[in-house]
């Protein structure tokens, strides 16, 4: 089992009043799987999502990756990557530094190879020299998932990715998952879209904190 | 590599503090060489005007010289002195002395000072500041010139604005001690190491009757004021220094809500909380070691051209650099804060920002 998430619950305080944004959810999620999180605004999708990343911490429950208790992001910082909604790029820096930022903090090299070949993989070998602000949204949000690909992640978690897309740019990022997936890549994605979500393996409904089906 | 490369792209938020810190730490730099220099300087020029030679001069015009001169010689080892007397007249001063030579390194556009081998001899010599010696048409040295009535041969003529810090002189003439019939004014000049000589001449003089003006005493008093003043502007540059580094603090911290997103994405992409303090610190030592190199180069040319301009020279005293090896790390260490604030920023929370 790759995600084990035992009766997990998040609290955020908005002045005296406490939202629940994860209600003790429980949830199993295997190797190589391709899995939608549908729902609602509000209802905990971007949350949980965080917490799988790491990014915030449980209130209660237990967070299982890969069989080992995630105490704090140590566990996570090299086998989960992130792709944002809005494609999260440094706007001071080009799109070739945008993408090898990570292996200053990971401590991993990337070989040129290896660039050149997830470069040509989704298309934005020629964007290298250019800015984030000389992209189209597209473009900007192959940069965001090139830079997840590049550290050999087992888990990609991808937050409303086609958020900010036209439908055929959202069509090419499922192809460009799909293919991922294909490749033994596990994918969690966040969306509204029902039609995008009916393409994963797997569909878990959120409602108000709580899963309501799978 | 690529830190630096950020850094570079960021130069503009950086600039305003690296100018800042460059300013400060120039004008810290630059006050303490100029006043360094001009210290040495004073004090070089202090020597050339021999610093051992005091002046004691009369108020009572009534002293018994011969015995004082020999009281004083005898007492404090006193082996070259010359009487001073001064009698004003309308276009001139005539100054009764012996050779000066032997106490003030005195410059000569012609011939020399009258030596006492020559006033033994009863040689009527002169020596004319140059002032006089243009008003009396220039005598070349061996020529006779009428003063008061008496012929003088010229013995030599001083070089233009002569001046030690007793007496300027361009409009002296300068005879032998035996010709004085009448005076205004007395003094002694006389080289002596001894440190003081007040309570015996006020024995011998009587109190307030002279004044004695001794050089080490002007050189130290001198000394002592350049130390204030440069101990002041080195205090003003100081503080124009911390007020910089705290603009530059100032500057991180309020730059943080800017950075908040930066510094999540950087997290998400797999910074660890140290990662991020020492990309601050890492910024904060190059914003000071930009302005320290700067402002090294800006103070080693204003040295070069004080020396072109031949105000005085600076020297090649390179200790004051000293100051970086402090500056620098205060510099590092006043970021501190602004950076631990910055890695605490959780994922989440720069992320909605």
């Amino acid at each position: 089992m790759l995600i084990e998430l035992n009766k997990a619950v998040k609290r955020y305080n908005s002045g005296e009043m406490e939202v629940r944004a994860l209600d003790g959810i429980s949830l199993q999620i295997e190797q190589n799987c391709f899995v939608a999180v549908l729902g609602p605004s509000g209802c905990g999708k971007s949350t949980l999502l965080n917490i799988l990343a790491g990014y915030e911490k449980l209130d209660e429950g237990e967070y299982r990756f890969a069989g080992q208790k995630v105490e704090d992001d140590h566990l996570l910082r090299n086998r989960v990557a992130m792709i944002f909604q809005d494609h999260q790029l440094l706007e001071y820096l080009s799109v070739r530094e945008n993408l090898l930022l990570p292996s200053l903090y990971r401590r991993q090299r990337v070989e040129p190879a290896r660039l050149k070949q997830v470069s040509r993989q989704l298309g934005i070998e020629g964007l290298w020299k250019r800015m984030p602000s000389q992209l189209s949204g597209g473009e900007k949000q192959r940069c965001g998932i090139a830079r997840a690909l590049l550290y050999d992640c087992r888990l990609i978690l991808a937050d409303e990715p086609t958020g900010s897309l036209d439908r055929a740019n959202g069509q090419a990022l499922m192809a460009i998952f799909a293919q991922l997936h294909s490749e033994g890549c596990s994918i969690i994605m966040v969306t509204h879209d029902r039609q995008l979500a009916e393409r994963c393996q797997r569909i878990i409904r959120m409602e108000d904190g709580h899963v309501i089906a799978q | 590599m690529l830190l630096l490369s950020e850094f570079w792209q960021r130069r503009r938020q950086f600039s305003l503090s690296i100018l800042s810190n460059y300013l400060a730490l120039f004008l810290l730099l630059a006050v303490s060489t100029l006043s360094r220099a001009l210290m040495q300087t004073l004090e070089g020029r202090l020597e050339q005007m021999s610093l051992q030679v005091s002046c004691l001069q009369y108020l009572d015009q009534q002293v018994d010289e011969r015995t004082l001169s020999a009281g004083l010689a005898e007492r404090y080892h006193i082996s070259r002195y010359s009487e001073f007397r001064i009698c004003h007249r309308d276009e001139y001063d005539l100054v009764y002395c012996r050779d000066l030579s032997v106490l003030f390194p005195l410059d000569f556009q012609l011939g020399g000072f009258f030596t006492d081998h020559q006033v033994a001899n009863n040689e009527n010599a002169a020596v004319l500041g140059h002032e006089i010696w243009q008003d009396l048409g220039c005598p070349l040295p061996g020529e006779e010139i009428n003063i008061d009535g008496a012929w003088f041969s010229v013995s030599g003529v001083l070089t233009n604005d002569t001046e030690n810090i007793y007496f300027s002189a361009d409009e002296l003439i300068f005879l032998p001690l035996d010709y004085c019939r009448d005076y205004q004014e007395s003094r002694l000049f006389f080289i002596s190491d001894v440190p003081y000589l007040s309570d015996w001449l006020d024995e011998v003089l009587g109190e307030d009757n002279y004044l004695l003006i001794r050089q080490k005493m002007l050189k130290t008093s001198f000394s002592r004021l350049l130390r204030q003043g440069q101990a002041i502007l080195m205090t003003l540059s100081l503080f124009a220094l911390i007020i910089s580094l705290l603009g530059m603090v100032n500057h991180m911290l309020s730059s943080l809500p800017t950075r908040c997103r930066e510094i999540g994405i950087k997290k998400a992409i797999g910074a660890r909380d140290s990662d991020i303090f020492f990309q601050f610190i890492l910024e904060a030592q190059l914003v000071m070691l930009i302005s320290s190199l700067g402002a090294a180069a800006s103070n080693e040319v204003l040295m070069k051209t004080v020396s072109l301009l031949g105000l005085f020279e600076p020297g090649t005293d390179r200790s004051v650099y000293r100051i970086f090896l402090m500056v620098i790390p205060a510099g590092c260490a006043l970021c501190f804060y602004p950076a631990v604030k910055a890695a605490k920023i959780s994922i989440s929370q720069a992320i909605r920002h």
